[in-house]
C-alpha cells in the first residue's frame, strides 16, 4: 500500500502539503471504491495499478454485499468475490457520509455518475438533479469557454490523476474556491471506465490566507514605516547641517512606501534642494508642500519609477503612503522653522554678550574717575575742604563703588544663564564647609555655629552650585549677625531627597513678601541695616533653574529664615540639551 | 644703572591716564611715561617706519601698559604686532584694563602678554596697583634690552 502511495503521491501536488495528501489519499480511495462499483475488473489509477484489491481488503471482510445497487455497466457483479462486494458497499457508504468533502465519480464522458453528502452541500445539488447531467456546470463559463473541463479529464486519462484549484460555481451561480483532484479509473484491461473526483471547499481558508497575506504585507510595511519616520526623527534632533538632512530624509523616506528600490525622492526648502540622480518622466508623482508659517517654502515629492512589468508601470500611491510623505513634509517645515528661531537666539545671544562687554568696560570707566578724582581731591587739597566737604566726596565715592559692584554682579548673573553646564557629581556638604571657612576667614569676629549635614551628593554643576551655597549662606552669616546665639543649618528634606535648605535664627523677613525675595534689586532691609547688591537671590534662582529645580523661602521677622532649593538634575538635562547644543553651534 | 627706564601707557581715556599719573607720582615712579593715544599711536612710538618717525621712543620703554579697548588698532591688534616683531618680541607687555571677561583674558596671555591687571573703581586699590606694578617692572625685573 505505501509503494503504491508513495508512487502516486509524486505525480501532482506540493509534497509536505497535508491538506493536498488527504485529497489526493482520498482519490485514490474514491478510485478503488468506483473500481468496485463499477466492476470487479476495474482497477484505479493507471493501467498496471494494484489500489482496488488493497482498498477492498481495507474495507474488511464481513460485510454485507450492496443491495438495490445497479452496476452501470458490464456483467451485474457476477465475477465478483462477496467479501470485496460488501467491502465495496461498506465504502460506498462511508463515502457518501463524508461532509467536507464532495466525493463523485463521472462516466467516461464526464457525466456525474454518483453523489455524496459533501458534494451535496458543497455544490448545493440534490443526487437526483445531478447524476446523469455533465459535470461542466461546476465551472464557471470563462474555464468552460476555455475548455478546462475537458482538458482535465484528458490530463487525469494520460497522467493517471489530475489536480487543479480554481473557481467553481455552486447550483445558485455563486462561486467558490476548490481543490480538486481528478483521478482516471480503468478496468484490469486498462480501457478507461470513468473517473473519480474528489472538490473540497477552500473559499474560506483562502480568504484567511488572504488576510493573512495582506496583515503580514500591511505589517511589515508599517514597520518599514516606522523605522523611516525614526530614522529622520533621529536626523532631526541630531541637528545635521541642512542639506545633509534632506540628503539622510530623501534616502530613509524610499523604505516606508511599497517599493524603496523604485522610489525617487526630491526635497527642496528655500534655497537648499536634493534631486535624485534619475526622475521618471511618466510615472506616478506625490507632492506635498512643506509650509512654514502657514505659507508654501517648499515641496516634498516622491516618484515610482516604472517597472519592467507593464502592469507595474503606474503604481497608485496608498493612504498610508501619501500620510507618511505629508508627516515628513510637516517634520521638515518645523525642523527649519526651529532652525530660523534657534539662528534667531543665537543672534541675540551675540548681541546680549557684546553688550555685556560694552558694559563692563565703558560704564566702569566713568565710576573710576569718579572714585578716582575724588580721592584726589580729598588727598590734594586736604586744608580747603572742611568735615562736611570730605563727607561728600566719600559719598561719592561709596556710590560709585556701589555701582561698580552692581555692574558686576548683573555681569555675573548674565553669565550664569549664558554658560553651558557641567554636569557631575558634587559634594554639598564639602561645598558647603569650604563657603562656611571663607565667611569665618573674611569675618573673624562674627562667632557663628554652623550644623552641616554629612554626605549631601548630588549631580550638578559644582562651580554654579557654589554660587548658590555662597549666597545663602553668606545671606544667614550676614542675617544672623544681630542673633543672641547665631546658628545656621544646611541639609537635606528627610521627605524629598532632592530638597535642600538653608536656616538661620537671625533678623528672618516678613512672610508677605517672601515672593519679592528672588526678583532682580529687591531689598527686604535697607541698606544701612544690611549691605548687599540685590542681586544674590536672583543669582540663586538663575542656578537652581538651571538645575531643573526651584527656590523659596519661609520667614519670621526676628526668628530667623529657611531658604529652599529643589535640584532636578534629570528634568534640567532634558531642556538644557538643545539649549546647550545651540551655544555649541553658536560658537562653532 | 643704564638709561632711566620709560614707560609706555596706551591709553585713550584721559581720566583714566590722569589717575594714572597721579598713582604713579604718590607713588615716587618718576620715570618718563610716554602716552599713546590709540593702537596706531603706540605702533609709532615702537617702530621707527610707523608714522613719520618722530613718536617713536629711543631706547625702547621698559614695559608697555597696554590698554585693550582703544581707537583705530586695538590692544589685541598691538600685542599681536609686537609679539610678531623680531625687535620687540620680548618686550614686557602688561595689559592694563576695565574687563574681567575670562575671554580676554586668555586671548592676551595667548598672544605673549606678561601680565594682565583689571583696572579697579576703588582709586585706593589702583593706587596700589601702580605702585606695586612700577616697584615690580621698574626695578625689580630685568628686561632683556637694558644694555642697548
Amino acid at each position: 500500500m505505501s509503494e503504491a502511495f508513495a508512487a502516486r503521491s509524486t505525480r501532482a501536488g506540493r509534497p509536505g502539503d497535508r491538506a493536498a495528501w488527504r485529497l489526493r489519499w482520498l482519490a485514490v480511495a474514491i478510485g478503488g471504491a468506483a473500481a468496485a462499483w463499477l466492476g470487479s475488473d476495474a482497477v484505479a489509477g493507471g493501467p498496471g495499478g494494484t489500489l482496488p484489491g488493497v482498498l477492498l481488503s481495507m474495507a474488511g471482510p464481513g460485510m454485507v454485499p450492496p443491495r438495490g445497487h445497479a452496476p452501470r455497466d458490464g456483467d451485474d457483479g457476477g465475477d465478483t468475490a462477496p467479501a470485496d462486494a460488501r467491502g465495496a458497499e461498506q465504502f460506498r457508504l462511508l463515502v457518501q457520509q463524508v461532509r467536507e468533502y464532495a466525493i463523485f465519480m463521472l462516466d467516461t464522458a464526464g457525466r456525474v455518475a454518483t453523489w455524496n453528502e459533501g458534494a451535496r452541500r458543497i455544490k448545493q445539488y440534490s443526487a437526483g438533479e445531478i447524476v446523469g447531467r455533465d459535470f461542466t456546470c461546476f465551472y464557471p463559463e470563462d474555464a468552460v469557454a476555455a475548455g478546462l473541463p475537458g482538458r482535465l479529464l484528458e490530463a487525469a486519462r494520460a497522467a493517471g490523476q489530475v489536480q487543479d484549484e480554481g473557481w467553481r460555481v455552486r447550483r445558485d451561480g455563486s462561486v467558490f474556491w476548490a481543490s480538486v483532484t481528478i483521478t482516471a479509473i480503468h478496468d484490469t484491461c486498462g480501457a478507461l471506465t470513468g473517473y473519480g473526483k474528489v472538490t473540497r471547499d477552500l473559499t474560506q481558508r483562502r480568504a484567511a490566507e488572504a488576510e493573512r497575506e495582506r496583515l503580514l504585507e500591511h505589517t511589515d510595511k508599517r514597520m518599514r514605516e516606522l523605522r523611516c519616520l525614526h530614522r529622520v526623527a533621529e536626523e532631526i534632533r541630531r541637528e545635521p547641517p541642512f542639506t545633509e538632512l534632506l540628503e539622510r530624509v530623501a534616502v530613509a523616506l524610499p523604505e516606508a512606501m511599497s517599493r524603496p528600490e523604485r522610489t525617487r525622492v526630491r526635497i527642496r526648502i528655500d534655497e537648499y534642494g536634493r534631486e535624485p540622480a534619475e526622475w521618471p518622466t511618466t510615472a506616478v508623482e506625490w507632492s506635498e508642500p512643506i509650509r512654514i508659517n502657514g505659507a508654501e517654502r517648499g515641496v516634498v515629492a516622491v516618484a515610482y519609477m516604472g517597472g519592467t512589468d507593464e502592469a507595474e508601470t503606474a503604481p497608485a500611491f496608498s493612504d498610508d503612503e501619501r500620510e507618511t510623505i505629508r508627516a515628513l513634509a510637516t517634520a521638515l517645515g518645523e525642523t527649519t522653522e526651529r532652525r530660523r528661531k534657534t539662528r534667531e537666539l543665537e543672534r541675540y545671544a551675540r548681541e546680549l554678550e557684546a553688550f555685556s562687554y560694552s558694559v563692563s568696560h565703558d560704564l566702569r570707566a566713568p565710576l573710576r574717575a569718579l572714585d578716582g578724582f575724588s580721592q584726589a581731591l580729598a588727598r590734594k587739597y586736604p586744608d580747603r575742604l572742611d568735615e562736611r566737604g570730605r563727607d561728600y566726596l566719600q559719598r561719592i565715592r561709596n556710590a560709585s563703588q556701589r555701582m561698580s559692584h552692581l555692574i558686576d554682579a548683573l555681569l555675573r548673573l548674565s553669565r550664569i544663564s549664558r554658560q553651558s553646564m557641567q554636569w557631575g557629581p558634587v559634594d554639598l556638604s564639602a561645598l558647603a564647609r569650604e563657603v562656611v571657612q571663607d565667611l569665618r576667614d573674611a569675618d573673624p569676629g562674627h562667632a557663628v555655629e554652623v550644623q552641616c549635614q554629612p554626605r549631601l551628593r548630588v549631580w550638578g554643576d559644582a562651580p554654579l552650585l557654589r554660587i548658590v551655597l555662597q549666597n545663602l549662606l553668606g545671606n544667614a552669616w550676614k542675617f544672623s549677625r544681630d542673633a543672641a546665639r547665631p546658628r545656621i543649618e544646611f541639609g537635606r528634606d528627610a521627605e524629598h531627597p532632592s530638597r535642600f535648605y538653608v536656616r538661620d535664627n537671625g533678623a528672618g523677613f516678613d512672610p508677605r513678601y517672601a515672593d519679592r525675595l528672588f526678583g532682580a534689586f529687591q531689598r527686604l532691609h535697607s541698606e544701612s541695616e544690611f549691605d548687599g547688591t540685590g542681586v544674590g537671590l536672583v543669582t540663586v534662582k538663575r542656578v537652581v533653574l538651571r538645575h531643573g529645580g526651584d527656590v523659596w523661602a519661609e520667614g519670621t521677622p526676628g526668628e530667623g529664615a529657611t531658604f529652599w532649593f529643589e535640584l532636578r538634575p534629570a528634568a534640567a538635562r532634558k531642556e538644557d540639551d538643545g539649549s546647550d547644543q545651540d551655544d555649541s553651534a553658536g560658537r562653532g | 644703572m643704564a638709561a632711566i627706564k620709560t614707560i609706555l601707557l596706551v591709553e585713550d581715556n584721559t581720566d583714566d591716564e590722569e589717575l594714572a599719573r597721579i598713582a604713579l607720582e604718590e607713588s615716587r615712579i618718576a620715570n618718563e611715561v610716554r602716552i599713546a593715544r590709540d593702537g596706531a599711536e603706540a605702533l609709532e612710538c615702537l617702530y621707527p617706519e610707523e608714522g613719520d618717525g618722530s613718536r617713536v621712543m629711543s631706547p625702547p620703554p621698559a614695559v608697555v601698559l597696554l590698554d585693550l579697548k582703544l581707537p583705530k588698532v586695538d590692544g589685541m591688534e598691538v600685542l599681536r604686532r609686537i609679539r610678531a616683531d623680531e625687535r620687540t618680541r620680548l618686550l614686557p607687555v602688561v595689559v592694563l584694563t576695565s574687563s574681567a571677561e575670562e575671554e580676554d583674558i586668555l586671548n592676551s596671555y595667548g598672544l605673549g602678554a606678561n601680565s594682565y591687571m583689571r583696572k579697579p573703581v576703588d582709586f585706593d586699590q589702583f593706587h596700589d596697583m601702580v605702585k606695586q606694578f612700577g616697584m615690580y617692572w621698574l626695578l625689580l625685573n630685568e628686561v632683556p634690552y637694558g644694555e642697548r
